[in-house]
């Protein structure tokens, strides 16, 4: 009776769930050139149109790969760091540049806390995303340490932009709770 | 030719791909100890379940500090768990119950052997998926068409002028930002989302085969596993995965599936579903060897078992058990 069970827990437990590995590889090359090609006929400038290019095969690729080996997990992890980049590069350019060389207005105080929310958000979303391997599910000190790091920031941030309204303590209060939102969201939650 | 700009920006990306390439490269290098001691437990504490750091030591022969780093590697891929001072559990591959439910179910059934353990996912994907990429597809939408409307004033210049007005004062050098700000809370809110809807799946939809308890669930929100089917009980267990989840499982990171469990009772049978179950091809096989009292195979599969669950805190260690062949016989 042993022997009845034992073909399918040798088969790769979760390879049985997913596309053969060269399917894999040949859907995403597919969407890859699809999607780069949708992206070149929406005419965006050249700049923009990499940066999309970037964020799209990141966010693409852990959907479409489930295979795990030491280069695949590498390729993910370099993903993470090119859409990153990609992004931190747009932001920089586009508006930070521009306002230190004087070209466009300073930024005020309350868009660059709108920034630095924009950037912390997507930094740790695209972690989780692409790098779900070394995503902390079983909660300690550093999960707890990390997320009070950037609740505080976020805090901080999102009370800087509401104090733009002159709520007075309802920015406070309105800052909280979606601190408590962003820090419980942060905190990663076991997949199953 | 390409523009400065454009150059500094493809070096930029390439920089940052390789420098976090390297990263996930070097986290995945080979860990001797870490491998020693998935060895030394498979090896010599599957029986007893429990181990202490000192009886890990005088197997392994590594130092104490090495032993505590691959323990809390292992203790975060949720192999082990840690009892009181320096014993340890160990868990079986299959559980996939937080701490305190796993202490839950320990409790209940006695200290039972719990071989497979995990939360029905009832709401998948039906409101799950509308809720939480529903929402933030929306979201996205928004944020698309009020740019759209800022920039080329497509489809209407009234979108980006009623945001611009929602900003304080109506300063309008806000409105990219807050637009920026506008997509990532979107992404908060689906993350928030998506943890309510597990707690509440956690709280109602517990699942656990036991070696001889048989199969306990979750049957309301206050309940403590009282839904039972012995293992006489167990009349036939059927695998059903529809069309949809099998497309859904090719792109989510956990595979989900119903199984069927046809329960005699005296002269009444009935079937109960567990619907959009964890890895239900391995459910299916664990409900199987308790039906039939088989259970050899997971003590000669163990180490290939481990290995595929421990392969986030084992970093060169292949995706599924066949690449390093367990124990058990056949390695491909």
């Amino acid at each position: 009776m042993a022997e009845e069970f034992a073909p399918e827990v040798l088969a790769e437990i979760e390879a049985g769930y997913r596309l053969r590995p060269a399917t894999q590889v040949g859907l995403m090359l597919v969407l890859v050139v699809l999607g780069i090609w949708l992206i070149q006929q929406a005419q965006l400038p050249l700049g923009t149109a990499i940066i999309v290019s970037t964020i799209y095969v990141a966010l693409l690729y852990p959907l479409i790969i489930k295979i795990k080996n030491r280069l695949t997990i590498a390729l993910s992890f370099g993903l993470y760091g090119a859409a990153l980049t990609a992004i931190l590069y747009w932001l920089v350019a586009s508006y930070f540049l521009p306002a230190l060389t004087g070209s466009q207005a300073m930024l005020s105080v309350e868009a660059i806390a709108l920034y630095v929310i924009f950037l912390e958000i997507v930094g740790m979303e695209l972690f989780h995303h692409l790098c779900e391997e070394y995503v902390f599910y079983e909660r300690d000190w550093r999960s707890y340490l990390l997320t009070a790091i950037l609740s505080a920031g976020f805090f901080a941030c999102l009370y800087v932009f509401l104090s733009a309204y002159a709520l007075g303590f309802t920015a406070i209060l309105i800052s909280a709770v979606l601190t408590m939102m962003f820090a419980w969201a942060v905190l990663p939650e076991k997949p199953v | 030719m390409l523009e400065q700009g454009t150059l500094a920006l493809i070096v930029a990306i390439l920089a940052g791909f390789a420098a976090f390439f390297v990263m996930g490269w070097r986290l995945k290098s080979r860990n001797p100890a870490l491998e020693r001691v998935v060895d030394t437990i498979v090896g010599h504490f599957l029986d007893e379940r429990r181990f202490s750091l000192r009886d890990l030591e005088r197997e392994t022969g590594l130092a104490r500090e090495d032993l505590r780093a691959a323990l809390a590697r292992l203790e975060r891929a949720g192999l082990v768990s840690r009892e009181r001072g320096d014993t340890y559990r160990l868990k079986d591959p299959l559980v996939f119950l937080t701490e305190r439910d796993y202490d839950r179910a320990m409790r209940i059934t006695k200290d039972d052997n719990i071989l497979y353990g995990a939360y029905q996912n009832p709401y998948m994907p039906r409101l799950y998926l509308l809720c939480v990429y529903g929402l933030f597809l929306a979201d996205l939408v928004f944020v698309l068409l009020a740019y759209l409307s800022h920039t080329v004033g497509w489809p209407t210049p009234t979108i980006s002028e009623w945001v611009i007005r929602a900003l304080p004062d109506g300063r309008e050098d806000l409105f990219m930002p807050f637009l920026l700000f506008l997509l990532a809370m979107g992404l908060i809110f689906v993350d928030f989302m998506d943890n309510i809807i597990k707690a509440w799946a956690r709280e109602r939809f517990m699942v656990i085969v036991g070696a001889l308890s048989g199969i306990s669930y979750d049957i309301s929100f206050a309940d403590e596993l009282s839904g039972r089917i012995r293992r006489g009980e167990i009349k036939d267990v059927d695998i059903d995965i529809s069309m949809f989840q099998k497309i859904v499982n090719y792109f989510k990171s956990v595979p989900l599936g119903n199984v069927k469990v046809k329960v005699k009772k005296g002269k009444e049978e009935e079937e109960i579903v567990f619907k959009n179950m964890p890895f239900p091809r391995e459910l299916f096989y664990v409900i199987r060897s308790i039906q039939l009292g088989a259970l050899q195979w997971r003590k000669r599969y163990a180490h290939t078992l481990m290995l595929w669950r421990a392969r986030a805190a084992l970093p060169a260690a292949p995706s599924g058990p066949s690449g390093r062949g367990g124990r058990g016989g056949r390695g491909g």
